[in-house]
């Protein structure tokens, strides 16, 4: 029973979830958007976190790309 | 009125996506052990699904803050977003391989005509297709679920889903084959984009970013997401062409 509770959270969660450092990086510039649209009340905050959240896209890829260059199964 | 017609686009997009998925495994069990077990186990999870987004929804609509649910369910679409692109910028790069529905065809019908029947009830088949049609659906009913909490209309987004699961079951009951000429990678990579420019204008509405005319502000989010995804796969692609390079040389 906790086996397939857990195998369900598992399933879950990896439908949010490809690399734990980058999901938190990612929820860091949330965090990051929400403090700075209190701040100041405009798109450019929006602008701000989305302009972010699209360089940890690339990031995130050059990561992925230099592990499984390197061996590293997906 | 537009942010509903996007979040139609998406969950139409989306629901198809996994719905091919589901159907390969369906027709797989079908062909190979009948169509009974597997169509029974395939409505089986549908019902399920259907009963969990319509309580969730319902649920949460009513009973949580508009600003919070925004937020929450727009970083949640975007977490997701951004993992289908993530995937179909690696695919694309060639790094990883594409999905083949074929394959997954030619596996599970391997798997499904070595299990034995129990009891005169083909309960591998079933087991099989509700596993299979259940999890590929979890991602569809998320969708669904999280374009009709963020839109506040869960008829639209329903109706984008319904209208996806029922286009890709017509294809499958005309064509009786998986639909392999399906461009998946292609089509994960725009709702990838479309759902983490979406979930990013929701998050933002939850933050109290005010948004220039309101969800036409979704364009430019798209045009940054598509650089974004345009500007990796070039960087993955150069190194391997360089190496390709010297190896000719």
């Amino acid at each position: 029973m906790l086996r397939r509770l857990r195998a369900v959270a598992s399933e879950l969660l990896g439908l949010f979830v490809t690399d734990w450092l980058f999901a938190l990086l990612t929820l860091a510039i949330l965090a990051g958007g929400w403090g700075l649209s209190r701040q100041v009340h405009s798109a450019a905050a929006g602008f701000a976190m989305a302009a972010a959240l699209a360089l940890s896209v690339v990031g995130e890829a050059l990561v992925s790309a230099r592990r499984l260059r390197r061996g590293a199964r997906w | 009125m537009g942010a509903s017609w996007w979040g139609f686009g998406a969950a139409f997009l989306g629901s198809a996506v996994e719905s091919v998925e589901a159907l390969t495994i369906v027709l797989a069990v079908g062909v190979t052990r009948g169509w009974r077990a597997p169509l029974q186990g395939a409505v089986a999870a549908l019902a399920i699904l259907a009963a969990l987004v319509l309580t969730l929804g319902q649920l949460l609509t009513t009973r949580v803050s508009e600003a919070v649910l925004r937020s929450v369910i727009g970083g949640l679409v975007l977490m997701f977003g951004l993992r289908w692109m993530h995937k179909a910028i690696l695919r694309s790069a060639g790094l990883i391989p594409l999905s083949d529905e074929g394959a997954r065809y030619a596996k599970t019908a391997r798997g499904a005509g070595v299990a034995a029947r129990l009891a005169g009830v083909d309960w591998p088949a079933f087991a099989i297709a509700f596993k299979g049609v259940f999890l590929e659906g979890l991602e569809v009913a998320f969708i669904v679920f999280a374009v009709a909490a963020s839109s506040g209309d869960l008829r639209v987004a329903g109706l984008g889903g319904v209208a996806a699961i029922v286009t890709v079951a017509g294809l499958g009951v005309v064509l009786r084959h998986p639909l392999t000429r399906i461009p998946e990678n292609t089509i994960k990579h725009a709702v990838g984009i479309l759902l983490a420019s979406l979930g990013t204008f929701w998050a933002g509405e939850g933050f109290g970013v005010g948004w220039p005319l309101d969800a036409v502000s979704v364009l430019p989010l798209l045009a940054l997401y598509l650089g974004a995804s345009r500007l990796s796969i070039t960087l993955l692609r150069t190194p391997v062409r360089d190496l390709t390079a010297s190896e000719a040389a």
